[in-house]
């Protein structure tokens, strides 16, 4: 409610302390809590009056005022690629119990929430696995996902909503558990001669794309990356997009 | 420019009236509708907006386990996971009020048992193959609710993509005849809805569905999720 004088200053007698105090101790109260919403007039603010996100590059990470989105783009850019490869024996390379995750840097930008929000990410990759010299029931479902740490908190958390794989293969008439199937045959090799049928070669890239909500993360520092297991020797990511939207709650 | 004036006094000046009043009024003027007079930019801050007014609004549904939800039926069904994968809505939007969705989910195992024409002369062009997405809207003006379709979208289950020249062959299931298989793929798509019906319009909810092409394919869906982004006006 807009500010009131109590105290009208009359034009003759003689000045009243009580009144101009009054006056004074009214608008000071006005003016440290008083202001409501509905003393601001309507349709009389711009864009830029809203507070500004602020980014931080030295350690890519971002504050954000609400609901703005931003992120990392290079679909356009065709050679640049980020590579992720296995760093597993091979003995183990047929085992889907062994994750070893491999952080996308470009993937990975640190956000400062000042109180509760709701994020989403949104993220696209074209997906190529390249090579694999293991020998027989060679594993080809590399697993991307995103994860976090959480203020001095090292351990990642991750989001299943972001579960995908650069590449699974189903068999004709049956369902295959997964992991299970190489798009070699029972060799699970590449032919060395570089004569594979072409729909192999297609069934190895792929575009990977999802979107992920966490509704109500509590205010603090956030790292987020997406993650890969790879499970292949060579792999890599082409055109790829990252971005992340802040909803303060 | 100022808004509140005040007088300057000096030693001897007998104030009057007017002065006095002059920046207690012109408080109470200004405060009465405060603009971007004399306001700092940057200054809005999320803190400033009221619960109810919030800019934005999510509605959100997610299934992020594996267990999956299969389907070879050939009209649309909502999946069905751990329980239908919807995001209920339930507010009466203002005119040109945007929403905007997104979905996003991972196939399984699925199990294709034609991907190319059934029967020459081709006439199929490889439609066995496809599956499709439809992200249902379901809004109610008064009657019984309605439903309107916010976009579909399609998919393959072998990397072939049809055409003339590939149909069922005594080397049926080799990959130049039906594609290689494909399993564990992701989906993703969004749509918007601009509210436009006139007053008295509820969104209700937003379904995400499936269906197939042939029936002889069976497609299997697990994690997937439904995000309604509400942009107020």
């Amino acid at each position: 409610m807009a500010y009131v004088k109590p105290n009208n200053i009359p034009s003759s007698g003689v000045l009243n302390a009580d009144d101009i105090n009054g006056n004074d101790e009214e608008l000071k109260e006005y003016i440290n809590q008083n202001i409501a919403g509905g003393d601001y007039g309507t349709n009389v603010f711009g864009t830029e009056e809203f507070q500004l996100g602020d980014y931080q590059p030295i350690t890519n990470e971002y504050s954000f005022v609400s609901g703005i989105a931003t992120g990392g783009q290079v679909i356009d850019q065709q050679i640049d690629r980020a590579y992720w490869t296995n760093t597993i024996k091979k003995a183990r390379l047929n085992d889907n119990t062994l994750p070893v995750w491999t952080s996308l840097y470009e993937t990975s930008p640190a956000i400062y929430l000042e109180r509760s929000a709701d994020i989403i990410i949104t993220f696209g990759t074209t997906s190529v696995s390249a090579e694999q010299e293991v020998a027989t029931s060679a594993f080809w479902d590399t697993t991307l996902k995103l994860a976090y740490t959480y203020n001095d908190n090292n351990e990642l958390n991750f989001i299943e909503q972001s579960r995908s794989y650069s590449f699974e293969e189903a068999s004709m008439n049956t369902a295959a558990a997964a992991g299970n199937v190489s798009p070699f045959g029972t060799t699970g090799k590449p032919s060395p001669a570089g004569d594979e049928d072409p729909e192999i070669k297609r069934g190895l890239r792929r575009w990977i794309g999802w979107s992920a909500v966490l509704r109500n993360l509590p205010a603090g520092h956030y790292k987020f990356s997406v993650y890969a297991n790879a499970k292949v020797e060579e792999g890599y990511l082409g055109a790829r997009q990252f971005k992340a939207e802040v909803f303060y709650t | 420019m100022p808004i509140v004036k005040t007088s300057l006094l000096q030693d001897g000046d007998t104030p009057v009236a007017a002065t006095l009043n002059q920046p207690y009024d012109d408080v109470a003027t200004a405060s009465a509708t405060i603009d971007n007079t004399n306001t700092r930019d940057n200054w809005i801050t999320r803190f400033h907006f009221a619960g109810n007014n919030a800019c934005n609004d999510l509605y959100t549904f997610k299934y992020q386990g594996t267990a999956d939800f299969a389907t070879n039926s050939t009209s649309y069904t909502t999946i069905n996971v751990a329980g239908l994968s919807e995001a209920v809505l339930n507010y009466a939007p203002s005119t040109n009020e945007i929403l905007r969705v997104e979905s996003s989910g991972i196939v399984s195992a699925c199990t294709p048992t034609i991907s190319w024409d059934v029967a020459l002369p081709l006439a199929d062009r490889g439609k066995p193959n496809y599956y499709a997405f439809q992200l249902l809207l379901t809004y109610n003006d008064g009657g019984p609710s309605a439903t309107v379709s916010l976009g579909e979208w399609g998919y393959s289950f072998t990397t072939m993509a049809g055409g003339t020249s590939r149909y069922e062959t005594t080397a049926n299931g080799q990959p130049e005849n039906t594609g290689v298989p494909l399993s564990y793929q992701t989906f993703q798509f969004s749509g918007l809805y601009i509210e436009n019906a006139g007053a008295g319009r509820t969104l209700e909810k937003i379904e995400l569905q499936a269906k197939v092409n042939y029936s002889g394919n069976t497609l299997r869906i697990t994690r997937n999720n439904i995000i309604a982004v509400r942009a107020r006006r």
